[in-house]
């Protein structure tokens, strides 16, 4: 890893030329030991701070005079008076001068004609790697990404452009809709996105973008979630000190990194569903791991799995987790939910077999290609194998914002066009495929069609009772396939009907067609889902922000859990503070709401600290965080995090009495719950029963 | 193959390709009511190795022509496609 020092003998000037400031550095160096960079100090002050860094250059060394010139830019509408940048010596506060273009200083104009302008609104350490990577290549940029407090870059699998996780400083309700560009959020001035560095041009030349920066290392703070639902309370009640010793937590996810210090000595098993082995009992997939020697050979490649894993039961004085002596049992799961059905099998039968009274397992997953009511073969399953000592918790799911959820009500012999807007796949990454499932009551009677942003449309097409359902229709490059079974072929007797578009989709704003053939009146229901992310489909009218907890979180033998907002600020190296557009003592923006699709089962049950949560990173991990604390710890947000603290709560309860319920725990999670007002104390959509509070 | 049988998202995976005895298909199995001795031995012929006494449903990795079997029993009563969830992130 090159090393970066400061040292400096610089000059410095500045211009402001319209709205973009330009600042630059330029000296001389006895020697070509050192590559000089802008730095940008990450924090949320206007004009931008910067420090001139030194990079240490490998390869040999020549006593030379090496002059050196480096500039940096940001925008600003404003007229700017000074400059901060900050080297060895200390301060400086450089004074901008206001000029027209060709007044601009001779060492600014020199470098802005060698350096092209484009990325005028990037931030030092996006230009930075932007210019490693055009000039040096993709290994270049991904090493020199790699100090501390630069911005990390990762190759996609399969290769491809690198990507880099970014700060996007725009308008609030900008609609960010480009290839090579993954937003996080759909509303805000400050989101946070994953953007290939292909697209970071197109992304800084929009309107509504008004600066761009790189991701940054933070400085790691004591966690609030356990103090604003006062755990210790809970644990030290009555003198005992609950810790979930003799618990068997269960985690079906991406895995575990198993030589965490956070787990040492606690796993007893890992089912790696995703290689090749001799399976569990008649399940003849996959490899299970006792012998700890061998728990390396299973990797927790993107570390959702093991950041679950530490919040439920880390053990660690900082970061540690709500159950930090409880046992643990893996599944390393593929996300088929026959297979997560198996995991949870597989938890609950080796607890019996090592005679363990007592077992929580813990989905932090889901999916919508389902009826969101809790019938669907999985959400069965958890209500099977949920009883005495066996509880089963789920998340709630981070859909809220999106608009993957369309309903309508239909009069009869009447139709409505559903529009939906899928957007362009990203140019390096295929897509071919996005899903809709439909539901709509056993007595009604729909016929459906699909338009293509060119107009051309399929036929209508009723329900089959006879034969194959499935009808394939081709537009343009587009493969149509559209399933309209009789409700016989449901789980819940209801009407499912299924529409996949396959192949090279148009991009831009399609239609979903429903005629009402039947003699009543009907309400659809429809859900999108793109496999990968790799795609957006989302609904433009008919737009129903509920009932967006899919499986297993509808599922009536879960405890579901929603997201809550403990914290959304953090230091930064230096000590400065940054803050997340989330507003703290509420529901997450993205925790997903209910009700079921019929309102029975009620969901979510509760929810729990989910937002800016420090826990166990693996360290095969790939993914990019934007908030890395270290090398151990990362911060996460989601209900995924939310839904292991409830697991671990469980454990705890468990410790107390193997014996419960799981009726008796949500009752004894609902009886703490507690909705802010003036909300009614009533169960709410998205704060279930409340934050869980002792 | 009795497609009143079949979910809407398993009609749509087994396309239109000849049956074959590929165990291609991850499935649910839903029976009408716990299977009795005889139906576990047809369950395990057709590839559903942990059929058993005191449940209804199972799932299995089987063959468009092990569902085309399953699909025309009366004591099924629906297959369904495992579906393909995501961790939360």
């Amino acid at each position: 890893m090159l090393e970066k020092r400061e040292i400096c003998t610089a000059e410095y000037k500045a211009n402001q030329v319209d709205n973009v400031v330009y600042l630059i550095a330029f000296g001389q160096h006895p020697n070509n030991r050192y590559q000089v960079d802008f730095e940008e100090t990450p924090d949320a002050v206007f004009p931008p701070r910067f420090r001139l860094m030194h990079r240490e250059l490998g390869g040999k060394i020549v006593e030379i005079k090496t002059r050196f010139a480096v500039f940096t830019s940001f925008q600003s509408d404003a007229p700017i008076e000074n400059v901060t940048v900050q080297d060895k010596k200390g301060d400086h506060n450089i004074e901008v001068k206001q000029t027209s273009d060709f007044q601009i200083d001779t060492e600014i104009k020199r470098l802005l004609k060698k350096k092209n302008v484009r990325y005028k609104k990037l931030s030092t350490t996006l230009l930075s790697l932007v210019d490693e990577y055009e000039t040096a290549g993709i290994s270049a940029a991904v090493v020199n990404s790699a100090p501390v407090s630069m911005t990390p870059l990762s190759i996609p699998s399969g290769g491809g452009t690198p990507e880099a996780v970014i700060f996007i400083r725009c308008d609030e309700d900008a609609r960010i809709d480009l290839p090579g560009v993954h937003v996080n959020s759909e509303k805000g001035k400050i989101r946070t996105a994953k953007v290939s560095l292909d697209a970071l041009e197109k992304l800084s030349k929009q309107n509504y973008v008004h600066r761009l920066s790189g991701s940054v290392k933070l400085e790691p703070l004591n966690d609030l979630a356990a103090t604003k639902t006062q755990l210790n309370n809970f644990r030290n009640n009555n003198n005992q000190n609950l810790t979930g010793k003799d618990v068997i937590i269960g985690i079906v996810d991406t895995g575990i990194d198993s030589l965490h210090s956070c787990f040492a000595g606690r796993i007893l098993s890992i089912w790696d569903q995703t290689i090749k082995g001799d399976g569990w009992g008649a399940k003849t997939y996959g490899q299970v791991f006792t012998d700890e020697k061998l728990f390396p050979a299973s990797v927790d490649s993107i570390g959702h799995g093991t950041h679950v894993a530490g919040i439920a039961a880390g053990n660690n004085e900082k970061f540690g987790g709500v159950a930090p002596e409880a046992s643990l049992i893996v599944v390393k799961t593929d996300f088929n939910d026959a297979h997560i059905g198996d995991g949870i099998e597989y938890i609950f039968a080796e607890a019996d077999r090592l005679e363990k009274p007592a077992a929580v397992v813990n989905l932090s997953l889901g999916g919508h290609i389902n009826a969101h009511d809790g019938t669907d073969c999985l959400s069965e399953l958890i209500d099977r194998h949920s009883r005495e000592g066996r509880i089963v918790v789920a998340a709630a799911g981070n859909e809220a914002a999106a608009n993957i959820h369309a309903a309508v009500d239909i009069v009869p012999d009447n139709t409505i066009e559903v529009p939906v807007r899928i957007s362009q796949a990203p140019e390096d990454r295929l897509s071919p495929i996005v899903l809709f499932s439909g539901w709509y009551n056993a007595n009604g009677n729909c016929r459906i069609s699909v338009r293509a942003p060119n107009g051309d449309s399929t036929r209508f097409q009723p329900v089959i009772s006879r034969g194959k359902p499935t009808r394939y229709r081709r537009i343009g490059e587009t493969l149509i396939r559209l399933t309209t079974p009789p409700a016989t072929a449901s789980h819940n007797g209801d009407h499912g009907f299924f529409l996949k578009l396959q192949g090279k989709i148009q991009p831009g704003d399609w239609q979903i067609l429903i005629h009402n053939a039947g003699i009543d009146n009907v309400r659809v229901d429809i859900w999108s889902a793109v496999p990968g992310n790799f795609r957006t489909a989302k609904f433009l009218d008919f737009i129903d922000h509920d009932m967006k907890i899919g499986s297993p979180g509808s599922a009536a033998g879960a405890i579901t859990v929603g997201a809550y907002i403990t914290k959304n600020n953090w230091n930064l190296p230096g000590g400065e503070p940054i803050t997340m557009p989330a507003i703290v003592d509420d529901i997450s923006a993205s925790s997903s709401p209910g009700p079921t699709r019929k309102g029975n089962p009620l969901k979510p049950d509760i929810v729990a600290p989910g937002e800016m949560i420090a826990s166990a990173r693996s360290r095969h991990s790939t993914q990019l965080n934007v908030f890395q604390l270290s090398d151990d710890f990362v911060i996460n947000s989601g209900t995924s995090m939310a839904c292991p603290f409830i697991t671990g709560i469980c454990a705890l309860l468990l410790q107390q009495n193997p014996l419960l319920t799981p009726t008796q725990i949500r009752d004894f999670l609902i009886a703490k719950g507690h909705i802010p007002d003036p909300l009614p104390k009533t169960h709410h959509k998205k704060w279930g029963h409340g934050l869980v509070t002792f | 193959m009795n497609y009143q049988k079949i979910d809407a998202f398993l009609s749509d995976a087994l396309g239109e390709e000849p049956l074959t005895d590929d165990p291609d298909f991850i499935v649910f199995i839903r029976t009408v009511k716990p299977p009795d001795l005889e139906q576990i031995e047809e369950l395990k012929r057709l590839g559903v190795k942990d059929a058993s006494l005191e449940r209804n449903i199972f799932s299995a990795q089987i063959s468009s022509r092990a569902i085309s079997q399953l699909s025309d029993k009366s004591w099924i009563r629906l297959l369904s496609l495992s579906q393909k969830l995501q961790p939360l992130i």
